[in-house]
């Protein structure tokens, strides 16, 4: 794993968000949710919900795009959907009303399919803007 | 269960539930992903009424299983109806019919007495089981209550295995006496309702104690909600605060002073030691409730 700066070092809450994203939107996954839970340990309590539901939703899509698991994803971004309701329409620069709208058509695409599916699944992945 | 947002909240809106985006949000992902719903947070928040709110919306009934310290397999799946048997191998002897006729009889469904958890299996049509306080019931309930949670089936040895016609829709609530088993968390989708805002609360006496006036109904949210940042034993639900509104509309109060606040302070706060604690404050509360 490659990543640029130290784990250990705190970064401020929209620097993070920031950083995680450019990891999550690559794909990434597994570095972004380590990013946000490093800096969910530190941060304020206002924001704590906000990072949870940025991890579980790396979570779930590491789950299911290196794992192939479509229950454990969905629960996972089923819960990120419900803390993001709290940060309506944006925080930290992230335009939340849209990325609940992309996460709700990932769960109902997944739904409709119990098993992995590489390169459907691609087209459908959530992007955070 | 094909569902939209519109119509979860469209649905609490019409069963005049009051709550945020995120309960409404929550509620629908339960409904679409068929998973229990566990709903935590503080007693008084509205827990159990988002069930009762839940059945009316989807017009069916409501089966409630009300959990505590002993609760056990017979008192919330089945038991036999053992007087009753008593009575037929009674009436059977009389009759003289042999044991084998007898004992056919008597482990028949009708002997059997339904308690919430079966009769929420067998109702003939879907309804909501609430499994109130899951946390005061023992970790081993717990354990029982994962393995009927996941297949909706019960075994009865003398009957065969029932299984539920169609999966009802469950909401779990705990008021986080104790940590439940990660197992039955995993199962669930975890809700957490906090005590609602100012402003919704205002707007929930506004609902139902329409009488209120509505200065004092916003007076009346920020005391309440002073007083819940005060530590006490119990913090007041939201019951008590329209308890409260109820009971300043029929002194036909027009204004909050600290003379009005003491006399009526106990249909909002129960405890003594709480009362005390809240005595000392009123002037505090009362400023910071009144101004503006």
């Amino acid at each position: 794993m490659t990543t640029a700066r130290r784990l250990d070092v705190p970064l401020d809450v929209a620097a993070a968000v920031r950083s995680g994203v450019r990891l999550f939107n690559r794909g990434r996954y597994l570095e972004a949710q380590q990013v946000w839970e490093e800096s969910w340990r530190e941060a304020p309590s206002a924001d704590r919900a906000f990072l949870e539901a940025l991890v579980q939703l790396a979570a779930g899509l590491h789950l299911r795009t290196r794992r192939g698991a479509t229950r454990g994803a969905v629960h996972l971004l089923a819960q990120a959907v419900i803390a993001l309701e709290d940060y309506r329409p944006a925080a930290h620069g992230v335009d939340v009303e849209a990325l609940i709208a992309d996460v709700d058509a990932c769960i109902a695409w997944l739904r409709t399919l119990d098993r992995p599916h590489r390169f459907l699944d691609r087209a459908r992945l959530p992007r955070i803007r | 269960m094909e569902v939209t947002r519109e119509q979860v909240r469209d649905g609490l809106r019409a069963a005049r539930y009051l709550t945020t985006p995120r309960v409404e949000t929550a509620l629908f992902l339960a409904l679409v992903l068929e998973k229990p719903l566990l709903a935590e947070g503080p007693a008084g928040a509205g827990k159990t009424e988002l069930a009762k709110v839940l059945a009316e919306m989807l017009r069916t009934d409501l089966v409630r299983l009300q959990c505590y310290e002993g609760l056990d397999e017979a008192r919330a799946l089945f038991e036999w109806n053992y007087q009753k048997q008593l009575l037929r191998i009674q009436t059977d002897r009389a009759e003289g019919r042999g044991w084998d006729e007898v004992s056919h009889h008597i482990f028949s469904r009708e002997f059997l007495l339904d308690r919430p958890l079966l009769h929420a299996i067998t109702a003939p049509r879907q309804v909501v089981l609430l499994i109130d306080e899951v946390d005061k019931a023992d970790p081993e309930f717990e354990a029982f209550l994962l393995e009927v949670l996941s297949d909706f089936q019960v075994s009865v040895p003398e009957l065969g295995t029932l299984r539920a016609r169609e999966r009802p829709v469950v909401v779990l609530t705990s008021n986080r006496t104790r940590e439940l088993s990660e197992a039955l968390v995993r199962r669930c989708l975890h809700l957490f309702v906090d005590f609602p805002g100012v402003e919704v609360e205002a707007e929930i006496v506004a609902l139902k104690v329409p009488e209120l006036d509505e200065r004092l109904r916003v007076q009346v949210a920020r005391f309440v909600a002073g007083l819940r940042k005060l530590e006490l034993r119990k913090a007041p639900s939201i019951a008590e605060t329209l308890d409260w509104a109820r009971g300043l509309c029929a002194l036909g109060v027009r204004e909050l002073d600290p003379a009005t606040v003491r006399q009526t302070l106990a249909l909002v706060v129960k405890h003594e030691e709480d009362l005390r604690k809240a005595e000392g404050k009123v002037s505090t509360l009362l400023a910071a409730a009144t101004r503006g």
